[in-house]
């Protein structure tokens, strides 16, 4: 076969060989071309000169074409002086339709091959008068086939034109439209195609201008370039495909509604997300307004969500309310975006629509439990619990009736609160309970339908006459427990789940807290009476006891002292000093005796004594007692100083001079032998209260033994050295804690110490 | 007042105690009889000229009393009591003598109309200003330790 290089220009002249060899042998002899071509104009042009060029030169000629090709041709060769009939007659020229010469060897879809050979052969025999002549033909079959998409039978066909090319003698021109090959993937066909044929000879657009070596290259070049922009174009488009597949993909995923619409709220598009959400197929909403969307009460949110888009602002995470095609509403978030054309203009909006129902409905319980939970905690009579609770398991349950009942004293399960129950159920159920109260772990029953439920034919009646369709019981246990329980019934079938009890079952538990916490509390307010009773009691006796005390206890002992005075001033004169020394132990005995009766009748007195606090003058009460002192204990050549003017204090009194007077004689008392005491009283601010510092040049107290000194009977010094009771530090603590004060001691053991009480500041003048 | 010798009369039931005031007595040289009831139900009747002291030329109502509080079958402060509810008896002048120092006794006593508050052991000193202020003044007297006077504030 022979190839060429270059397409030639198919004006007929440099057609080198086509019918001039009719010498040579005729295998090699045929030629096979194939010409793309745009317009009919173009083909009927070519098809015309290859026809001419051949009837001119004697050959044969076979135009199989449709019939406007046939038409256009053969009006060309007529317009060209070509007598066609003659020919036609003289079986020089056949002129066939395509599709039906094709329907002569076609069988199931493909061409057969002895048909074929039959048929065609036949042809191009007649037509070249048994071989004693070239033949031309114009072929338009393999085209049709192509263009009904039956490539294979095309290519089939291509295929026995050539086998045929071996027997007989011709040239064979095929054509097909160059729109047959639009498609990227019709590069292969169109390069088997070509490889078919011995020449190939492009569309017009390369063919007209094509006369030197130059000009071809440059439309070679042009062509080149056209093609890579073409790829790249491709490539291009190939990307935003993929893109786009892939986001449309992403979107059809997507467990949120992802819907489009224009400015005018008309939807435009709809995932799977928004038909899973509400309920409408795409081709039920696509070019519906949103409107359709949205509940009645919320229509008027539209326009401002439209508005708000007109000028480019998004509306991010809107909680509303939607509506589902089955006209229940639905809890949305909505964030809605404005969607840009190329140029940037706002062409409509994306909106994305989450089904926050079952989050709306998590925080619509944990309010309610929140606020149940207040409600029990406020402690508040028992039946505003009941009340509360009512209402919280009919709103977390959306349950339309509830009731609560609790075991009577009787141990029968009687109603304590209900909403919407009638007088006749409530008394045909009372008393009834699917536990029993030894039950250690009572469990929940659940009712999904009354009409096929295990009940006796008298209650299913009472129940269906109520309008109950399904019904929960749950049990009130506290601690294990039963205390009773709580229902709540539905007037439609309804189907329990394992979780959506949970939240009546936390409710009931806060109504079994409440109910205990209730008998508790009274227990706990029983006894705390009880106590109080015991305690009050127990301090009148201990009182009657420091009275018997105070009188019973001292009387001997004053007797004991009284009496050896007397025997002193009367009998003195007659005694011996030894025994006069004895009387004098006695005496001495029985003051220390009285003195230590006193202390612990002080003692127990400041601790029980309802005392009242008020503002004293520190300095006034201080100095009183000094003098007191100095007045007294001239023998005692104690060296006592207030420094400054002392600050006012908040105390009692009497419980505070008391308290005074006892660090002063303590300052005072122990000092070593032979020593003068040297006292210093004054007053300083602490955290806005005042304390009274009372420093001694004693012996002091060691640190260890400080913490010990102001307990009841505790002496750090030995009695022989320093007299005193060991009551006297512990009836100042005493007074101080008494007037909410307290006490305290600075001593390094050596060199005095520094008492000091603290006592809230009142305003000192 | 009757015309016999003027009385002191003692509610004591403590023997010791009777020793030392009749001591003290003595002490402060008062030669008043001193009658002893040994408990308030005793010194009711012998104020009231009740049972076997009917007799009021031998048992004449007292010139002074000195009350003891704690006492068998009715109490100093039942004798007040009495004596406050009884024209006859309600300006006889009481002087507490008790062992006690609470304050609530002694609050007690000046509201039941008791003239002084006295601490045993009754002292001569003490005695002696008793019976003083009585002829002398009538005032109330408290006095709070052995041996110590002092005037009883108003409130």
């Amino acid at each position: 076969m022979k190839k060429l290089d270059l397409p030639p220009a198919l004006d007929g002249k440099n057609l080198e060989g086509y019918g001039t060899a009719v010498d040579q042998p005729l295998i090699v002899r045929c030629d096979h071309l194939v010409q793309f071509y745009e317009s009919d104009e173009f083909l009927a042009d070519c098809v015309s000169a290859f026809i001419e060029e051949g009837l001119e030169a004697g050959e044969g000629a076979i135009l199989i074409g449709t019939a406007r090709h046939r038409a256009d041709v053969e009006s060309r060769l007529l317009h060209q002086g070509i007598n066609l009939p003659a020919l036609k007659a003289s079986h020089e020229y056949f002129s066939l339709d395509a599709a039906e010469t094709l329907s002569q060897f076609m069988a199931n879809g493909l061409p057969d091959e002895k048909l074929f050979h039959r048929q065609i052969g036949g042809l191009v025999a007649k037509a070249g008068n048994g071989g004693r002549r070239s033949v031309r033909a114009f072929g338009e079959m393999v085209a049709l086939l192509w263009d009904d998409g039956n490539a294979d039978a095309a290519f089939q066909l291509e295929e026995l034109w050539n086998e045929l090319s071996r027997t007989h003698a011709f040239s064979l021109l095929c054509a097909y439209p160059m729109s047959a090959f639009n498609k990227a993937s019709d590069g292969e066909a169109l390069g088997r195609i070509c490889h078919e044929h011995s020449e190939v000879l492009p569309t017009e657009n390369y063919m007209t201008s094509g006369r030197n070596e130059d000009e071809r290259f440059r439309t070679i070049a042009l062509l080149e370039q056209k093609a890579k922009s073409l790829e790249t174009e491709i490539e291009k488009n190939k990307h935003i495909g993929d893109r786009g597949r892939l986001l449309a993909a992403i979107v059809e995923s997507s467990e949120d509604a992802i819907i489009s619409k224009d400015l005018n709220g008309i939807i435009t598009s709809w995932n799977n997300g928004a038909e899973r959400i509400f309920g409408y197929k795409p081709e039920e909403i696509v070019g519906h307004s949103v409107l359709k969307l949205i509940p009645p009460d919320r229509q008027h949110e539209e326009p401002g969500i439209l508005a708000r888009l007109r000028n480019g602002l998004r509306t991010d995470h809107y909680e509303t309310v939607r509506r589902h095609k089955d006209g229940n509403d639905i809890h949305v978030s909505l964030t809605v975006s404005p969607v840009r054309d190329d140029t940037g203009k706002i062409v409509g909006a994306s909106k994305i629509a989450r089904d926050i129902t079952e989050r709306k409905r998590i925080e619509l319980q944990q309010q309610v439990l929140y606020e149940l939970t207040s409600t029990v905690n406020r402690a508040v009579a028992l039946p505003e619990i009941y009340e509360s609770a009512i209402d919280a398991i009919c709103r977390c349950q959306s349950a339309q009736r509830a009731a609560i009942l609790l075991y009577d004293a009787e141990g029968t399960m009687r109603f304590r609160a209900w909403r919407d129950l009638s007088d006749e159920y409530r008394r045909a159920v009372e008393g009834q309970s699917p536990w029993k109260r030894e039950d250690s772990a009572p469990q929940p029953v659940c009712i999904s339908d009354v009409s096929h439920a295990e009940l006796s034919v008298q209650l299913k009646e009472i129940v269906a006459r109520e309008g109950i369709r399904a019904m929960a019981f749950l049990p009130i246990t506290y601690e294990g427990r039963l205390l009773g329980k709580c229902m709540f019934y539905y007037d439609k079938p309804h189907p329990f789940t394992p979780e959506e009890l949970r939240p009546a079952q936390m409710i009931v538990n806060q109504v079994a807290f409440g109910i205990e916490r209730r008998r508790s509390g009274e227990n706990l307010e029983r006894m705390v009476n009880e106590r109080t009773a015991s305690l009050r009691e127990a301090i009148a006796q201990m009182e009657e006891f420091s009275y018997s005390v105070s009188h019973d206890l001292r009387a001997p002992v004053r007797a004991m002292q009284c009496y050896a005075e007397v025997l002193m001033e009367d009998y003195g004169a007659k005694l011996d000093d030894h025994a006069k020394k004895y009387l004098e132990r006695i005496i001495h005995g029985g003051l220390r005796m009285d003195r230590l009766i006193q202390d612990i009748l002080t003692y127990s007195r400041l601790s029980r004594r309802e005392i009242q606090l008020r503002p004293i003058s520190l300095d006034k009460l201080t100095r009183e007692i000094v003098g007191q002192y100095l007045d007294l204990g001239s023998s005692m050549q104690a060296e006592i100083s207030v420094e400054g003017k002392l600050l006012n204090v908040i105390g009692h009194e009497a419980s505070l001079s008391q308290a005074i007077s006892n660090l002063i004689n303590n300052a005072i008392k122990f000092v070593p032998p032979g020593a003068t005491p040297k006292v210093r009283i004054w007053s300083e601010q602490r955290n806005g209260e005042v304390r009274i510092l009372i420093e001694d040049n004693g012996i002091g107290i060691k640190p260890e033994y400080q913490h010990r000194l102001f307990s009841v009977f505790e002496r750090v010094h030995p009695e022989k050295n320093y007299e005193g009771t060991g009551i006297g530090l512990a009836i100042v603590r005493k007074a101080a804690e008494r007037m909410g004060g307290k006490v305290g001691l600075e001593s390094d053991g050596v060199s005095g110490s520094r008492f000091w009480i603290q006592l809230p500041a009142a305003e000192t003048e | 007042m009757s015309a016999s010798e003027p009385v002191i009369l003692l509610a004591e039931d403590d023997d010791n105690d009777v020793f030392f005031m009749r001591r003290a007595l003595q002490k402060a040289e008062i030669n008043h009889s001193l009658r002893v009831a040994r408990n308030g139900q005793d010194a009711v009747d012998y104020l009231e000229g009740a049972g076997e002291f009917a007799d009021r030329v031998r048992h004449p109502l007292p010139a002074i009393m000195f009350l003891d509080l704690k006492m068998p079958f009715l109490d100093g402060f039942d004798v007040l009591r009495r004596m406050h509810s009884q024209s006859s008896l309600k300006n006889i002048p009481v002087v507490v003598l008790t062992s006690s120092s609470e304050d609530r006794d002694r609050r007690k006593a000046t509201e039941l109309g008791a003239k002084a508050y006295c601490i045993k052991p009754p002292a001569t000193d003490m005695v002696r200003e008793m019976m003083r202020l009585v002829y002398e003044r009538g005032e109330n007297v408290d006095v709070s330790a052995p041996g110590c006077l002092g005037k009883l504030s108003d409130d």
